[in-house]
């Protein structure tokens, strides 16, 4: 049986599915930018601007030991390039798997679906990662001096990857993590293993064969690899797999669009 | 029209099943309005919950075809934190509805004062039905979703509540889950029996009444 057009009883004419989803992403959307900001709209920019004051946090503390970059003259440059695709997965993927928990009465309304839930969220993350890259090149260029990535195009995209990388992977975990609740203990101790092999303790380069090929699997080290070649002139990139990090989260957020009808089903018979 | 085909619905309780609706199928037609009957715990309100959508069958599938209500008075999707003019703007744009018009007419139909603007975690139970109820008939369905149990708020409210609703039933169907057989004969034409996790069609409501009478 196919389903005749929606239509609203104060509207003249057929509201089209899609017309709907995006009503309902738009509505979550003001919803969510209320609770989080609090009583006043500027309690957002706060919100927003938590995964950059934990970045230069970590940029801080490794500045103070005097770690030593392996690749250019700056240390800040070097490894700001290389934690913020981690601070953006962290914060992204965390606030996105939070939000179907927060907003779970929201289901009560037919109209309303774990993905609205999942893509308004996911935008707000996405314009918060992309004003926190913004404002940490800003700071960068400021404190340095010497700031001249080789090629800007491959930044954004290096970043733009990063952020459908983080959405991808908090939508196929929040799927696990709706099946089985144990998975968010997982999830934590998986980033941190994520972080530990993406490339910001050690050089990527100098680690050998077939070690190396092993942490090519790694996306998060992609996004690095592929943030820190678009900046250097001469950066040894033999890691660096483009199709594969785009291949991988391509298929994670197919699983987990996929996958909700079924979660939807294995929780109503729980 | 509103299909249901196929519907089972398990919950599962300490050690055993219960099966509440077994492989259940009906269509419920937009020119008939449809008084469900059955004993306590016979499923009633959950069938009615997977017709609103709020809850997902174990197997099976629900078309529908037109705007369906959650349950009337039933206030579980409110954000406790929020007040209720924030909540009502927010389901308004879920639903495509002008902001505005709901708010004012669920202000004024509510008659929650200066509670209104108050988070709805201070309301009571009763004003939370209200702000349900009023929001249910400022969107407009084009069947709602009634259940008997639900019905709340004091005398003078309730009499204002059926105006209402006696206005939105002019232009919607309804699907009403009752104990009270005034009530559903009042109301509906349709008469239906869940029994044992099957639902008995009986055409029209008196026969279903007879049934309903003389096995509970």
């Amino acid at each position: 049986m196919s389903a005749i057009p929606i239509s609203e009883a104060n509207e003249r004419f057929p509201v089209s599915p899609l017309a709907i989803n995006a009503a309902v992403i738009r509505a979550i959307l003001l919803r969510d930018i209320r609770l989080r900001a609090g009583p006043y709209y500027l309690g957002f920019v706060a919100v927003l601007l938590y995964p950059l004051v934990h970045l230069l946090i970590i940029l801080t503390v490794k500045h103070i030991i005097g770690k030593i970059a392996p690749q250019g003259t700056s240390d800040v440059i070097y490894f700001g390039l290389s934690v913020l695709p981690f601070v953006i997965l962290l914060h992204n993927a965390r606030q996105i798997m939070s939000s179907i928990l927060q907003n779970k009465p929201l289901l009560f309304f037919n109209r309303v679906t774990v993905l609205d839930i999942l893509i308004a969220r996911g935008i707000l993350e996405s314009i918060g990662a992309i004003v926190v890259s913004f404002l940490f090149f800003c700071l960068i260029a400021l404190y340095t001096e010497e700031f001249s990535p080789r090629d800007w195009t491959g930044m954004l995209f290096a970043i733009a990857a990063t952020i459908y990388l983080s959405f991808s992977f908090a939508v196929v975990n929040t799927l696990i993590s709706r099946v089985y609740p144990i998975w968010q203990l997982f999830i934590s101790l998986f980033i941190v293993v994520l972080y530990l092999s993406s490339g910001v303790l050690f050089f990527p380069a100098a680690v050998p064969d077939p070690y190396a090929q092993w942490l090519a699997f790694n996306p998060l080290l992609q996004c690095v690899e592929w943030l820190r070649s678009s900046y250097y002139d001469d950066y040894p990139d033999k890691l660096l797999n483009i199709p594969y990090l785009l291949s991988f989260t391509t298929v994670c957020l197919t699983l987990g669009l996929a996958g909700d009808r079924l979660a939807r089903r294995i929780l109503a018979s729980k | 029209m509103i299909e249901l085909s196929h519907i089972t619905k398990i919950y599962k309780t300490e050690n055993h099943l219960k099966v509440v609706l077994d492989d259940v199928s009906y269509s419920f037609d937009s020119s008939n309005n449809y008084a469900i009957f059955g004993p306590n715990g016979a499923g009633k309100s959950t069938l009615l919950r997977l017709i609103a959508g709020a809850e997902l069958a174990n197997s099976g599938r629900i078309f529908r075809n037109v705007r369906v209500s959650w349950p009337l008075g039933l206030a579980a999707g409110f954000h406790q934190q929020m007040t209720g003019r924030e909540n009502l703007k927010f389901i308004s744009r879920i639903y495509g509805a002008d902001v505005r018009r709901v708010i004012d007419y669920v202000e004024y139909f509510a008659e929650l004062g200066h509670y209104f603007d108050l988070p709805v975690r201070t309301y009571s139970s009763g004003m939370q039905s209200r702000l349900a109820y009023g929001l249910c008939m400022a969107l407009e369905f084009d069947c709602y979703l009634v259940d008997e149990v639900t019905a709340v708020g004091d005398p003078r409210f309730r009499l204002r509540a059926k105006q209402a609703f006696d206005e939105r039933r002019a232009r919607a169907s309804m699907i009403m889950v009752s104990h009270s057989v005034g009530t559903a004969k009042a109301y509906c034409n349709r008469g239906l029996v869940l029994y044992r996790g099957k639902l008995l069609a009986f055409g029209h409501i008196d026969s279903a009444i007879e049934f309903y009478k003389k096995n509970f």
